[in-house]
């Protein structure tokens, strides 16, 4: 059940000949994910946000609750004071630094779904170094910063070492790596790293500066170079135009002479890296302490988050601001409205549901039925 | 070390991996016969979960742990059909799919949750108990010696976990099955001599829900009586790898089942025999063993020809 | 021209089975078929003949119910009737055996008659030891012997056809007789001893009432075998003769075209050393093998063409040329050295343009921009790339360039690939590739699905390369395209070469036979 990664230079089988049409699949089913969530339109996304809105309605009412109520009371909680537009932007940091690194492996043909154990094991990493070694600021958080890209992308490796040398699906085992690293995690916060309390560490010294009022933390300013520094790598470089190939059309990539072996190993470390990178920026900026708990789950939202992105870099920022939005809002909207805030989870599962319905949907179906209802009906032999 | 040879160690530990297989054998069931017809279900956790809250919640409301265990069917069953529609009528990437139908039901579960049970403004769920399935034990059976504490007196979702192994095989075996692994080898083949691969899929991915509904119905009201949202803990993607490495066979579920279940027993009974291993190392055991067992098949999966691709009917 | 006489043999002869009327069928913008009448009578044995994309299989489909058609009626037994499904095809006998046998490899024989006819309504209850009792039966009876519990996989070529024959009796017995049933090209893989028992089957149905419908393109097997032959070219229906009075000649020359499109340019017979060597190439696929003992030279300045209905091996030829595919045994030798195996990427270094078969699937990213389509190969080469970064103001200007020397209608060179015309993408193709200082060009398929217009600029531009230098191998389907460009060609059949020409020695009906094993020029030779 792999996706992209076929080993190269055996003979290729090629479907049989004939002469015309015959009962078959479509050969090109992989190159349509990609081809799909990259040229869906920002029209199929709004659009999908606003069903996820509406179908979300009723368990609202069901809450007790209107609507209207609800929803602007989430935007008043997102973007209503400055302390609300800097927890906004914080999560959002972390949503694009997975979302990038969720988003250059889906591109390359690659399912990396291993980002929640890439951003405990990149938190874990950064802490690890910021406890136990005491040296001026700057360069403790330059190497916990840098300690966290390296234990993701390492986690990460591990995966795609696994499917090239032992065939291993990357699927189940980056899934299954997840937990072996929330556990991981959990162990040591229960056991050598913990601290008075049992599930945590000693308070994390070192911190991102903080760069306007008192919450937006640096964090914000790390994300936006990935950004711009990934958008660069994508669209400029050679390896970026060997992914894009890969993922878009594995035969052409073939053609090419580019072998999928070596991109998918070198996106892989990076893609984990930019995940631990998430999780060492989520302790050093915001949580300041490694907690068992650390994570409810990011790095499987980020995954909606790069999807919805289109998986471009600036995709991933914006829907990473409007997930993060959407969290915010919905924590806040808890008190006020009476809803609870997991109401945000289950409209980013819509969102996502919608959109993956859209996409085939805005290529064939209404505008076909459309064509055939205005076109006057052609007298058949 | 000395509490691991005794008979109440021993009994309670194998007790236990029957038990906590059922929820496995469920689910990897469904996903094998999915899975042959050419479907992975990618939200097999979903499905479970959603079963599970199905299940709690018919019990809740009808106060009858086999009602609920019904209720879990349906929730299974139908969240199912939902991702089967996006996977096979739309065509949609089945592992992207089953991931957004994952996340969906985290949300979906999570939210209705906190909507019945919390009380108040408080929106911290209240944990309430219901009515659950007792253990039953099966007169005469149960009393011999060893055997019968570890088989026989276990509740009825495990009874019929494990009933379902021989007819999964029968159904294998019949017609039936002829038409579900035609489906997922050679849906040109099917489709020329007149059958319909569509209608096939989709009754695969619905059984696998369903099924997986009762799974779920297992965790929620059949191994306890309260309602947790991480209660799944990754047992749908288990019951994937259960799936694969059990190379789609009833008799190979049953035995990976089994192991996985043996490695996750463990971590609730090692310390009662005194065993000092740190809890989480245990509770790792069947992620790092699934690993294991998907390496040691060293690539030598074969995965029927037309699996993951969506059959397109030439008109 | 049509012809209709009333047939020699048997006596339910002029009742017939089945006829259709007017069918036509579009896929996109390609017409498969176009008002293609046909008519099958009880008791005959009725080729249809054709060369590829002439529609022969399409036809079949929307009889045999998987395929609809855009127009066109049908009767059966003399009644008119809706367009039938699959299953109500088979209802009502009319049965059929794909080219591609439609069998599900991991099954046993038993398995797979009985998934076929399961959806019958006689065969709905039947059991699996059922299935293999009628299999032995019918076997025993026709002289089709197999056995029911054996793996699919286990079986040679000649038996899985076996299965599907027997599985089409069965199916005509359960639904009341087989009323018509269809081969689509069936001989293609069978020893010469398997197809003489063939076609005494086909004969002995005939005989028993069946209508039998043979898809090929082999002369001779018509001649041979069928009493009536209807030839269809370009999607229409061209004639329908009957057998016993028409020749080879005359099918060949109807199935090709009678037009002779005069010859574009003069021909060459280079001197030199040749740019490419190929010698004994041999590609093996489990047992079987997809090309052997392929041997030839091409020199600098000289257009050779590789004739052959698609199949006879010289996609796998290509592919080997070109580093995609590893062959078994043999040496490729370009110029002078030795690259037998060397690997997709070391032969695309090396100084070959590649015009691959199928450009949407190979030659071309479709959701991506013409700028990177235009150094798809090249994306590695200094000129494009420096330590790793694309050089995107090289790029660009190579590709407008391009799109300027190679006339491309596009917005620019951001539009993306798929949204341009067939034509204007192969000139995007053409374009990358001739650009290269290329010694030999390897074009597949080159012309195919382009107009008029594109397909004159393509042949244009390749005999251009020739005139300055190159070596160019040419891979088409089209056989006029191969008459007018071809200094010399080669001709493929069952993955060897049965024929050697030179341009102004061969025309459209010697060829024809030739591609068609026919044996005027070495039939199973080598």
């Amino acid at each position: 059940m792999s996706v992209g990664a076929e080993p190269a230079g055996v003979g290729r089988v090629k479907g049989p000949p004939g002469d015309g049409p015959r009962l078959s699949v479509p050969a090109a089913w992989k190159r349509r994910v990609v081809e799909a969530l990259t040229g869906a339109s920002l029209w199929t996304r709004v659009v999908a946000v606003v069903l996820a809105l509406i179908v979300a309605a009723p368990l609202i009412l069901a809450a007790g609750s209107n609507p209207i109520e609800a929803y602007s009371a989430m935007v008043e909680g997102a973007f209503g004071s400055d302390q609300a537009i800097a927890d906004v932007l914080n999560r959002a940091d972390t949503f694009i630094l997975l979302g990038l690194g969720i988003a250059i492996s889906i591109r390359s043909g690659f399912f990396n779904v291993g980002a929640e154990g890439q951003l405990w094991l990149g938190a874990l990493g950064a802490s690890v170094v910021a406890l136990y070694w005491s040296g001026p600021e700057p360069l403790v958080l330059i190497a916990a910063l840098l300690v966290g890209f390296v234990f993701g992308a390492l986690w990460s490796g591990l995966v795609a070492l696994l499917k090239l040398s032992l065939g291993v699906d990357e699927l189940i085992s980056s899934l299954m790596l997840n937990y072996v690293a929330i556990l991981l995690i959990g162990y040591l916060t229960f056991g050598p790293m913990k601290a008075y309390r049992a599930g945590q560490t000693e308070r994390i010294e070192a911190e991102l500066p903080l760069i306007f009022g008192d919450r937006l933390h640096a964090g914000i300013l790390l994300s936006l170079v990935a950004v711009i520094v990934i958008w660069l790598l994508v669209a400029r470089t050679r390896l970026g135009y060997e992914m894009r190939t890969l993922g878009s059309n594995p035969d052409a990539a073939r053609y090419a002479g580019i072998s999928a072996p070596s991109v998918i190993g070198r996106v892989s470390l990076l893609s984990g890296g930019l995940c631990g990178l998430a999780g060492a920026n989520a302790i050093l900026g915001a949580q300041h302490v490694l907690l068992s708990d650390f994570s409810p789950g990011w790095g499987y939202t980020a995954i909606a988050v790069a999807l919805l992105g289109g998986l471009t870099a600036f995709g991933v920022l914006l829907a990473a601001v409007l997930f993060g939005a959407l969290e915010i809002g919905a924590t806040n909207m808890q008190f006020t409205a009476g809803v609870p805030a997991s109401l945000s989870s289950l409209i980013e599962g819509l969102i996502l549901v919608f959109f993956l319905l859209a996409i085939p949907l805005s290529l064939s179906g209404p505008r076909r039925w459309l064509r055939r209802r205005l076109r006057p009906r052609r007298a058949e032999g | 070390m000395s509490g691991i040879l005794t008979e109440a160690f021993i009994v309670g530990l194998l007790a236990a991996t029957i038990r906590a297989a059922a929820p496995l054998i469920f689910a990897a069931l469904g996903e094998a016969f999915s899975q042959r017809s050419g479907v992975i279900n990618v939200g097999l956790e979903g499905y479970l979960l959603i079963g599970a809250f199905c299940a709690y919640l018919g019990s809740y409301y009808m106060d009858h742990a086999w009602l609920g265990a019904l209720m879990g069917l349906a929730g299974g069953g139908l969240i199912a059909l939902v991702a089967a529609y996006v996977m096979i009528s739309r065509r949609a990437d089945q592992i992207v799919t089953g991931l957004a139908v994952w996340i969906l039901s985290i949300g979906l579960v999570g939210l209705t949750y906190r909507i019945i049970f919390s009380e108040g403004n408080s929106l911290q769920p209240q944990r309430v108990a219901v009515d659950a399935f007792d253990a039953w034990a099966i007169p005469g059976l149960s009393s011999i010696p060893w055997i019968g504490e570890i088989l026989f007196d276990q509740i009825a979702l495990v009874y019929l976990a494990y009933l379902a192994v021989p007819v999964a095989w029968l159904i294998l075996r019949s017609r039936q099955g002829l038409k579900v692994r035609a489906a997922g080898e050679s849906p040109e083949a099917l489709e020329s001599a007149g059958g319909n691969v569509i209608r096939i899929r989709y009754a695969c991915v619905v059984a696998t829900g369903m099924l997986a509904g009762l799974g779920g119905a297992f965790l929620s009201i059949g191994q306890t009586d309260t309602f947790e949202e991480g209660l799944v803990g990754g047992r749908g993607f288990i019951a994937l790898g259960i799936a694969i490495v059990g190379r789609r066979n009833p008799v190979g579920v049953l035995v990976a089942a089994l192991v996985f279940a043996f490695a996750d027993s463990l971590q609730l009974w090692l310390p009662t025999a005194g065993v000092d291993v740190p809890r989480q190392l245990l509770q790792a055991l069947p992620y790092i063993v699934t690993i294991i067992a998907l390496a040691g098949m060293f690539g030598r999966v074969r995965h029927p020809r037309a699996f993951l691709k969506p059959f397109v009917r030439q008109a | 021209m049509s012809s209709q006489s009333t047939s020699t043999a048997g006596t339910e002869r002029s009742v017939s089975a089945v006829r259709l009327s007017g069918v036509s069928k579009r896929f996109g913008t390609v017409t498969a078929n176009d008002g293609v009448d046909l008519e099958l009578a009880r008791g005959e044995v009725h080729a249809i003949l054709g060369e590829n994309g002439a529609g022969k299989s399409t036809l079949m489909n929307i009889l045999h119910g998987s395929v609809s058609p855009d127009a066109g009626s049908i009767e059966i037994d003399g009644e008119p009737v809706p367009w039938p499904t699959t299953r109500q095809a088979i209802e009502r006998g009319i049965c059929m055996v794909h080219q591609h046998l439609l069998v599900v490899p991991t099954f046993t024989v038993a398995e797979n008659v009985l998934l076929s006819v399961m959806w019958t309504e006689a065969g709905r209850r039947m059991s699996l030891q059922e299935a293999g009792r009628r299999v032995v039966e019918i076997g025993e009876r026709q002289g089709l012997p197999l056995d029911p519990a054996a793996p699919i996989d286990d079986l040679s070529v000649g038996e899985k056809l076996r299965l599907e024959i027997v599985t089409s009796l069965l199916q005509g017995e359960l639904c009341g007789g087989l009323r018509v049933l269809v081969l689509d090209e069936p001989t293609a893989l069978l020893t010469r001893q398997e197809i003489e028992r063939l076609f005494g089957i086909v004969r002995n149905l005939a005989t028993a009432g069946t209508a039998v419908a043979i898809i090929t393109h082999k002369l001779d097997e018509v001649m041979e075998v069928s009493d009536r032959v209807t030839v269809l070219r370009d999607g229409r229906r061209v004639s329908c003769l009957v057998t016993a009075d028409t020749t080879p000649a005359e099918l060949g020359r109807l199935m090709v075209g009678r037009e002779t499109r005069p010859r574009l340019i003069e021909h060459a017979r280079p001197d030199g050393p040749p740019v490419l060597d190929v010698s004994g190439l041999r590609v093996a696929d489990g047992g079987r093998a997809l090309i052997d003992e392929v041997s030839f030279e091409i020199r600098g300045g000289e257009i050779l063409g590789v004739v052959g209905v698609a199949g006879s091996g010289q996609d796998v030829l290509a592919e080997c040329v070109t580093g995609l595919r590893q062959p078994s045994d043999g040496t490729i030798v370009l110029n002078g050295q030795d690259v037998t195996g060397a690997g997709r990427r070391a032969l695309i270094e090396a100084t070959i343009a590649h015009v691959p078969e199928d450009r949407r699937v190979d030659g071309l990213v479709g959701p991506a921009t013409l700028r990177h389509n235009f150094i798809l190969g090249l994306h590695r080469r200094p000129a494009f790339q420096q330590r790793g970064w694309l050089r995107r103001g090289a790029i660009d200007a190579h590709a407008t360039r391009l799109v300027g020397e190679f006339e491309i209608r596009t917005r620019g060179v951001d539009q993306s690939a798929q949204t341009l015309s067939g034509g204007n993408q192969q000139r995007v193709i053409l374009g990358r590739e001739l650009s290269k200082p290329a010694g030999l060009v390897v074009a597949c398929g080159p012309t195919r699905g382009l107009d008029i217009v594109g397909t004159e600029y393509v042949r244009g531009r390749l005999v251009e390369q020739r005139d300055s230098g190159a070596a160019v191998l040419l891979v088409s389907l089209d056989l006029d395209e191969l008459l007018a460009l071809s200094d010399r060609m080669i001709v493929m059949h069952g993955g060897r070469v049965v024929g050697r020409v030179n341009a102004g020695e061969a025309d459209a009906e010697t060829l024809g036979l030739m591609m068609g094993g026919s044996a005027a020029h070495g039939w199973g030779g080598p």
